[in-house]
């Protein structure tokens, strides 16, 4: 008997990095790497799923910066081309363990690997693959949430709301623009959420938002199912709490699933470990390894000895893993229905980078999970939260409390001694941008958009969205890269800055504006600037098409 | 239009049109040449032409021709068999690889790499950010002309002024710059333009001055700061549950069930609506910012709810920051009623101050030092535990707040203390007839974390 549902949630994020000025960019990898590694492996995860008829039912959250670096015909291109180098150097590997059974396996599974990505970004999705997501979105499966424009830290954006409203907005309106529908959830960057930021959403039509644990057990008045039904906050926005036990399992470095003996090792990788004169070709131009994302060990233990990686036992481990993590959940779900008069709902979001990239048989977990889901018992059943709000659009009314995922549960990772210095800088931003787009809203109006005022109004905006992302304060706490962290926030403030000197003083050059469109161009064809003004809304033609397809979606 | 164009032939469009409807008539090669043909040339090739006159026309078309002509056919096919141009050609899935991307015309050598950070200091500002449910941040500037202003204003105490940042707990008072539940001082260092405050409980709302104390006690503001409020750290204590009914495009207002019920469902329940002025006033107390939103709402529309615009709260909010005098932090009065909705068999509930959570747990007061470089860390929390007894029918206070007491008479409190803080406690009791009344003063105080680096 179906007693309750579970929500597997990929919240799938990376900063805005593209560096067209630069032909070899360090973080530009960032994004190869996570295409290699997550995003293609799990669009043949839902491929094969809907070939072999499996009902299955995922949610995820693709952020404007990932989807505008996804479609960037520049990145593109510099993916084929670091595509093409791993599949060189998976080769050469073929070549060189051939007279060793146990790596030379491993090399040609690599190759095989890439080479499938490769088939899979030209040729099945012709480099488009948000397109894929859109699809799997389309056909029903995939349920995609939006995000804040660039992934600002809203509590800390706070003091100026308009900062907060533009956040939001620009991120709704480039969902419409990509996917052609309103966004039914929102994915709040980092979950940080504080009372007031629903109303920005309420206004962008979004029906629901995921919190952490804490933001639901915490509010106001107490909530009477937990986590495991959906609370209204006043505004009529749903809020949905992640679930601890489903995330400790998979999140935990100790006990979570990931760090299994079995799987392989993250840590180990040949850009590190082959001779430097055969693998300088493929480690970074200037002459430092890097990751090449070819790595033959396995995890073994807490050790510095690895055992080779062994495919075989690793499949193994991943089905079984995906059967115990379903079984909990059986259980915890019997457990919950005794005690509630709706079925229970368990949230379990993970970031998406975290399937692949770190936990490299976590694609091939999900895969074993929809399929036992679907086959193996009838306990269970995959949903979305939106569908979970159609089948009870009744919830309780609280105000959640304020919270974020990030460690120690409120805003400390994003706001402490490494990165408090870049919130005057964004809040006085935020305050200049506000006043600029007062003064000129006149220009703002109409469809034109070819004005040179209008034109450096955007910039300015993008300018603006890009310093608040919560990647900067965020590396600049964890203490790696730094440099690049601290000169993304200063250069963008700095052109901000010069922005608004010329569009106050009227002098804008035209050359100099060409250029930072060219380098900063998130939101090239959106009209960043205007949703600095007022309540803009995204378009609304949408509307009454998004709606027939929630009934679609809805199973009997 | 188009027609017109071609018949007339004088636009550069219809020339370029003409080329286009030629080409394939006299030679598939050409066709060829001009995809392999870089689009540079193509585009030297049409400016000269689109400089050319209309009068000019018959000049033109012949040079048209002569593109035509045998000698260029030579070159092209020459083009095709060189070495290079095959490998253009024959590798075609290599090339379907690499789409071209677009590059700016001509792009002047622009230098954007500045990264210099604008100067804030032109401008007086103090700003408040809440951390997590202890700590709030606050930074600030302090523009040279509102020091020399406030040098003029004082005279000669100004120099012996202490720089100190007045922390003001405005939870769920309509705030007048007099009436906080609790301000306190805090003294920084007039080079300082950032601080951690640390507030022992949760769920409060502040807003802070940054000013001058001069030897004689007078408080001179410099600045004034916008409200945070708090994370609550535990359990809400109040229970009352409220439902809604939310489906895409409608929404009706929140509700409470009343009449008994049949087992878990809703069966034979009634629902009674709130009103819009139940929720206000439930949540007004504890919601700075949903209390400005609200009240503005039923200020500009009375019950008939619309929802104000961001512009509006935030030049509100500038309005009154720019007051002057004591009347700078003035907000919308509500009348915040203390009634809550009567939910059923129940009978009427009320709902008393906002309780600020008694049953404080801790995070661990202790602020997360960790050595940057070194892997090197020390992290101490400290916790108290305040208990005590007395008639159960007794009032117990903690300052401003008064302390739920067991049913035995007893209680208890549990602070975190955080790092480098002093805590008064002083608790007093006072006797069901109110004619009796018996203080205890103590404190808490955790000493000042040292850091020592090469001590040995």
């Amino acid at each position: 008997m179906l007693k309750g549902y579970i929500c597997l949630l990929l919240h799938a994020h990376l900063p805005f990095v593209r560096h067209p000025e630069e032909e070899n960019f360090l973080e530009e990898s960032w994004l190869y790497e996570a295409i290699t590694e997550t995003y293609i492996p799990l669009i043949q995860v839902f491929d094969g799923l809907i070939e072999d008829g499996v009902d299955f039912r995922i949610t995820m959250s693709l952020t404007p910066p990932l989807v505008s670096m996804l479609q960037d015909p520049l990145l593109q291109n510099r993916y084929v081309r670091h595509l093409n180098k791993l599949i060189e150097l998976s080769e050469k590997e073929i070549e060189r363990t051939g007279y060793d059974s146990i790596y030379h396996g491993l090399a040609l599974t690599y190759n095989r690997k890439f080479l499938e990505a490769k088939d899979v970004f030209l040729n099945r999705y012709q480099r488009d693959l948000v397109s894929a997501f859109k699809k799997f979105q389309d056909l029903g499966f995939l349920e995609i949430i939006g995000s804040a424009a660039t992934h600002g830290f809203l509590p800390n954006l706070q003091v100026n709301p308009s900062s907060v409203n533009a956040q939001i907005k620009i991120g709704v309106a480039h969902y419409i623009k990509t996917f052609g529908c309103e966004p039914r959830g929102f994915w709040l960057p980092e979950c940080a959420y504080y009372p007031g930021v629903d109303q920005f959403l309420k206004e962008a039509n979004v029906r629901y938002f995921i919190v952490d644990s804490h933001g639901i057990l915490h509010a106001d008045p107490r909530p009477r199912y937990s986590v495991y039904a959906p609370l209204y906050c006043p505004t009529g926005v749903a809020a949905f709490g992640r679930d601890w036990e489903s995330s400790k399992q998979v999140w935990s470095a100790k006990e979570g699933y990931p760090g299994d003996a079995d799987y392989r090792e993250y840590y180990r990788d040949i850009g590190f470990s082959l001779d430097y004169d055969y693998i300088k070709p493929y480690i970074h131009p200037d002459g430092f390894r890097v990751n090449t994302g070819i790595k033959y060990w396995r995890i073994t233990g807490d050790t510095e000895y690895k055992e080779y990686y062994r495919p075989d036992l690793a499949r193994e481990k991943a089905a079984s893993h995906a059967g115990n993590f379903m079984f909990n959940r059986e259980k915890q779900i019997e457990h919950l229905a005794a005690h509630m008069d709706r079925k229970p709902m368990i949230l379990a979001p993970y970031d998406a980078e975290l399937f692949g990239h770190w936990w490299y048989e976590g694609p091939m977990w999900i895969d074993f999970l929809m399929r036992k889901v679907a086959y193996d018992q009838k306990t269970i059943k995959c949903i979305t939260p939106s569908e979970y709000l159609f089948e009870y659009p009744t919830n309780q009314m609280a105000m959640p409390s304020a919270s974020t995922w990030g460690w120690k549960g409120y805003n400390e990772f994003w706001l402490e001694g490494s990165n408090d210095w870049i919130y005057p800088h964004l809040h006085h931003a935020g305050e200049q941008m506000r006043e600029l787009v007062k003064k000129f809203s006149l220009e703002l109006q109409g469809s034109s958009k070819k004005g040179l005022l209008r034109r450096a109004l955007n910039q300015a905006a993008r300018e603006l969205v890009l310093a608040e992302s919560s990647d900067w304060p965020f590396i600049m706490k964890t203490n790696t890269m730094v440099p690049y962290a601290n000169k993304r926030v200063r250069q963008h403030l700095s052109r901000f800055a010069k922005l608004y000197n010329d569009i106050t003083n009227n002098t804008i050059d035209e050359d100099w504006l060409a250029e930072v469109e060219w380098r900063d161009n998130i939101f090239a064809d959106m009209d960043c600037a205007k949703y600095y003004i007022q309540n803009a809304l995204p378009p609304q033609k949408q509307r009454i098409k998004q709606k027939a397809k929630i009934y679609a979606h809805t199973r009997d | 239009m188009a027609k017109k164009i071609l018949k007339s032939k004088s636009s550069i469009k219809s020339k370029i049109l003409l080329k286009k409807k030629q080409a394939p008539k006299i030679s598939p090669l050409k066709k060829i040449l001009a995809i392999t043909r870089p689009k540079k040339k193509q585009q030297a090739k049409r400016k000269p032409l689109a400089a050319i006159k209309p009068q000019k026309k018959q000049k033109s078309e012949p040079r048209l021709l002569t593109a035509l002509k045998p000698k260029k056919r030579q070159r092209s096919i020459q083009r095709l068999t060189s070495p290079t141009s095959n490998k253009n050609i024959i590798l075609a899935p290599s090339s379907a690889e690499y789409i071209p991307v677009q590059k700016p015309k001509l792009r002047k050598y622009v230098n954007v790499e500045d990264s210099t950070l604008p100067d804030l200091s032109d401008k007086t500002r103090l700003k408040l950010i809440a951390r997590d449910p202890h700590w709030v941040h606050a930074y600030w500037k302090v523009a040279p002309a509102t020091m020399q202003e406030a040098e003029k204003n004082l005279g000669a105490s100004f120099h012996q002024a202490r720089h100190v940042l007045r922390m003001h707990d405005v939870t769920a008072i309509d705030f007048n710059g007099r009436n906080a539940n609790r301000t306190f001082d805090i003294e920084v260092s007039p080079q300082a333009q950032a601080w951690y405050v640390d507030s022992w409980q949760d769920n409060v709302s502040y807003c802070a001055q940054l000013g001058l104390a001069t030897e004689k006690g007078e408080f001179y503001p410099l600045a004034e700061s916008n409200f945070v409020h708090t994370p609550r750290l535990s359990l809400s204590d109040r229970g009352d549950t409220m439902w809604m009914d939310v489906k895409p495009g409608s929404q009706k207002l929140p509700f409470v069930l009343t009449g008994k019920s049949r087992g878990r469902t809703f069966l034979g329940q009634r629902r009674r609506y709130l009103t819009e002025d139940d929720i206000r006033a439930y949540y007004s107390k504890l919601f700075p910012l949903l209390r400005r939103i609200l009240g503005k709402r039923l200020k500009r529309y009375g019950k008939n709810i619309r929802i104000g615009t961001i512009d509006d709260i935030e030049d509100s909010e500038d309005f009154l920051m720019n007051l002057s005098g004591s009347r700078w932090f003035r907000k919308i009065l509500l009348g915040a009623s203390e009634e809550m909705v009567e939910s059923g068999e129940e009978g009427a509930r009320r709902v008393g101050a906002i309780g600020a959570s008694e049953s404080l747990t801790s995070m661990g007061g202790a602020s997360e030092q960790v050595g940057k470089k070194r892997k090197f860390f020390f992290e101490l929390g400290t916790e108290l535990i305040v208990y005590g007894r007395t008639e159960p029918d007794a009032e117990v206070w903690h300052g401003q707040k008064q302390i739920p007491l067991r049913p035995d008479g007893t209680f208890s409190m549990r602070f975190a203390l955080p790092d480098d803080g002093f805590i008064p406690l002083d608790f007093k009791a006072i006797a069901h007839d109110k004619l009796e009344l018996r203080e205890i003063l103590t404190s808490g105080k955790r000493s000042k974390t040292h850091y020592q680096t090469k001590f040995l």
